[in-house]
């Protein structure tokens, strides 16, 4: 601890193996039933099977035995190391300057064992990222600490092993948002999720492939059935009516209750703080999730809605941040809220939110009219082949087209853009609006794109580069697309030689 | 400043291009003229087809992409502009630029050109390229951009 040069190297906990091979062994279990089920001389004989079993989970054992056995990390003076692999040694080592968060994850059984996975988030997106999963919560806390410390005093090296443990943790923080059990449930019931029913069927169909068992079998279905439908002919038609409307109703109540299930699970206790070092957010019942994102490596806003909620206020807002490349460590900040309650969130990233004077602008109408009129084409050719091969339903595809319609003029409806006192909104969507505020000042490039349509019609895509994120504006005519760049890139200009351009990018 | 007059590329690009359409026309023109020979087709039905893809490669395209390219550098953004049927119009603030590469393939060595490749942090655009330099304007591009981040940063 002493060596100013860092620390000796450390292992993971031993003890971390037992949540990393469960989740290993689940998927031997099916492999074992899979393999029983498919070779039915295999399933007669106990004693193979036995022995397969065996050797499956025992070498899925062995492999993770050995992954702990040859991972070994190091809190150097200025880097994190990971040294994994059996034969081939491979060293990663990431500078404390580029570690942009580090969250700390705790899986349920892992909690239940006193133990998180730790994750230095860098930016580089998903697969380069090092995780220690896993350690115990101190040791979470004090890497988190060390890491933290180090991005205050870059310069300083030594005793970077010597940071003490979990006090360094605490620091004054002010809770900026946080739900309780009624808003998480109310949060729940506009989660309307039918997942349940394509897991089900999913199982099912692996199921009937598994297990040929006899109440799989056509003949008990057939029965089943007969049976039922006899039932119901017998109670005549209003019986039919009242049996749908009952399969409707329970369906919807089926949706409801798996969305609130589902919501209290990710955002039991929920609450985000301003700390010293960014913003933190934790969440989740059986598994409970800690993630810091800093300040400065907030790019943009996204503020969302859906088609019911929206009609009562409802709205959440997700951050677009560096270390969040198209990973599911999503940025979702205030989940659902009142605007009155997103608002200081939002201030406190520098973010602005429109607001009933923003100066919303609308693209042109003509790549939503360019794109229907393809569609309509194709729904009409559709539509006459299969009047010409006398399929049924023939008209259907000409039904459709103003549905088509409908939901292009809903679309472009819903696109708008403005730019106000340095800060970009685009604004997408079809059923709800999603609003994304960007900084301009935060914007990587900007280009402006125009494919052979829009050359023949004039209308080009702003496409700007955000680090983690999306922000194009589709359809605009190339005079506003040009004066739109000119205003982005005088204040990405203005930027860089007076005000203050977030330090820590440049280190 | 957006209506800079564009620079034109080096015009040794445009013989780059040419010699890697090369690569696709000549064995097809080769292809063509076999099959010819053997005489299994028609005459004419592979080698009409076949010239005219090579004349694509070798003379129009080239031609007409090289027309169509070009890049102004300002005191503080590169812009890059390129394509005709797929126009893309990027421009670049060095204050965004994370790191710079000099890039040279076989061919653009061959005639002395550089390409030169900005990073940015963007997920949309996080590389923006500039073919069909001279060697020496590729380096002292990256020169100009490489001081004026460094000036950048020390001003903070």
């Amino acid at each position: 601890m002493s060596d100013p040069r860092g620390e000796a190297p450390r292992r993971t906990e031993l003890l971390g193996l037992v949540p990393s091979v469960t989740k290993g062994l689940a998927q031997a279990v099916f492999a074992v039933i899979a393999v029983a089920v498919g070779a039915r001389e295999i399933s007669s004989n106990a004693f193979l099977m036995v022995t397969i079993a065996v050797l499956i989970v025992g070498s899925a054992l062995a492999a993770a035995f050995v992954r702990w056995w040859r991972t070994e990390y190091r809190v150097g003076a200025d880097d994190i190391r990971l040294e994994t692999g059996l034969l081939s040694r491979e060293a990663r080592s990431v500078p404390y300057e580029r570690i942009q968060d580090v969250s700390i994850a705790e899986p349920l059984l892992a909690r239940l064992l006193g133990l998180v996975s730790v994750t230095f988030e860098t930016g580089a997106g998903g697969k380069d990222e090092i995780e220690l999963a896993y350690v115990t919560r101190a040791e979470g806390e004090r890497l988190r600490a060390v890491v933290r410390r180090q991005r205050e005093t870059p310069v300083e090296t030594g005793a970077a092993g010597a940071v003490a443990p979990a006090d360094a943790a605490e620091e004054p923080s002010e809770t900026l948002f946080a739900m309780d059990l009624g808003r998480v449930v109310h949060f729940g019931l506009f989660e309307f999720s039918l997942v349940v029913l394509g897991v089900i069927g999913a199982a099912l169909q692996q199921l009937d492939f598994l297990l040929p068992f006899d109440i799989w079998s056509a003949d008990f279905w057939t029965d089943l059935f007969a049976v039922q439908t006899d039932t119901l002919r017998h109670w005549g038609f209003a019986a039919q009516i009242f049996g749908a409307v009952l399969a409707a109703v329970s369906l919807l109540v089926l949706g409801v209750v798996t969305g609130v299930v589902r919501t209290v699970l990710r955002d039991y206790d929920f609450r985000l703080e301003r700390t010293e070092r960014g913003f933190r957010r934790r969440r989740g019942l059986l598994n409970r999730t800690d993630v810091v994102m800093p300040v400065h490596r907030v790019q943009a806003g996204v503020l969302a809605t859906g088609l019911v909620r929206r009609r009562f206020g409802w709205h959440s807002l997700k951050f677009v941040s560096l270390a969040n490349d198209a990973k599911s460590a999503s940025h979702d900040v205030v989940p659902f809220a009142q605007p009155d309650e997103i608002a200081p969130v939002a201030r406190a990233a520098s973010i602005a939110l429109p607001g009933p004077d923003t100066r919303w602008h609308r693209p042109s109408r003509r790549p939503w009219t360019d794109s229907f009129v393809f569609f309509a084409a194709a729904l009409t050719a559709a539509g006459m082949v299969m009047a010409i091969a006398d399929v049924p339903w023939w008209p259907a595809p000409l039904v459709a087209i103003p549905v088509a319609g409908v939901l292009h003029a809903l679309h472009w409806l819903r696109h708008g853009w403005a730019m106000d006192d340095g800060q970009l909104f685009v604004r997408t969507g079809l059923l709800a609006p999603v609003v994304t505020s960007a900084p301009a000042i935060k914007l990587q490039s900007v280009e402006i794109a125009r494919g052979p349509l829009g050359r023949l019609r004039g209308y080009v895509a702003l496409k700007c580069g955000l680090a983690g994120g999306r922000l194009e504006i589709d359809g605009l005519m190339h005079d506003t697309a040009e004066a739109l760049r000119q205003s982005i890139l005088a204040e990405i200009a203005r930027v860089d030689f007076s005000r203050l351009n977030t330090p820590a990018v440049k280190r | 400043m957006m209506t800079d007059e564009l620079t034109q590329l080096h015009p040794s690009h445009r013989t780059a291009m040419m010699i890697e359409g090369a690569f696709v026309a000549v064995p097809l023109l080769v292809a063509g003229i076999v099959l010819e020979i053997v005489g299994l087709l028609p005459t004419g039905v592979v080698i009409v087809p076949a010239a005219l893809v090579a004349l694509w490669c070798l003379g129009w395209a080239p031609m007409r992409r090289y027309r169509h390219k070009g890049f102004a550098l300002a005191e503080d953004r590169l812009r890059v502009v390129k394509g005709w049927l797929f126009h893309r119009d990027t421009v670049v603030p060095f204050g965004r630029v994370q790191h710079i590469d000099v890039i040279r393939g076989p061919v653009e060595r061959m005639l002395g050109l550089s390409t030169l490749v900005l990073h940015t942090a963007g997920s949309h655009n996080s590389s923006v390229a500039l073919p069909g330099l001279l060697d020496s304007d590729a380096q002292s591009m990256r020169e100009v951009i490489r001081s004026h981040i460094t000036r950048e940063t020390e001003g903070v």
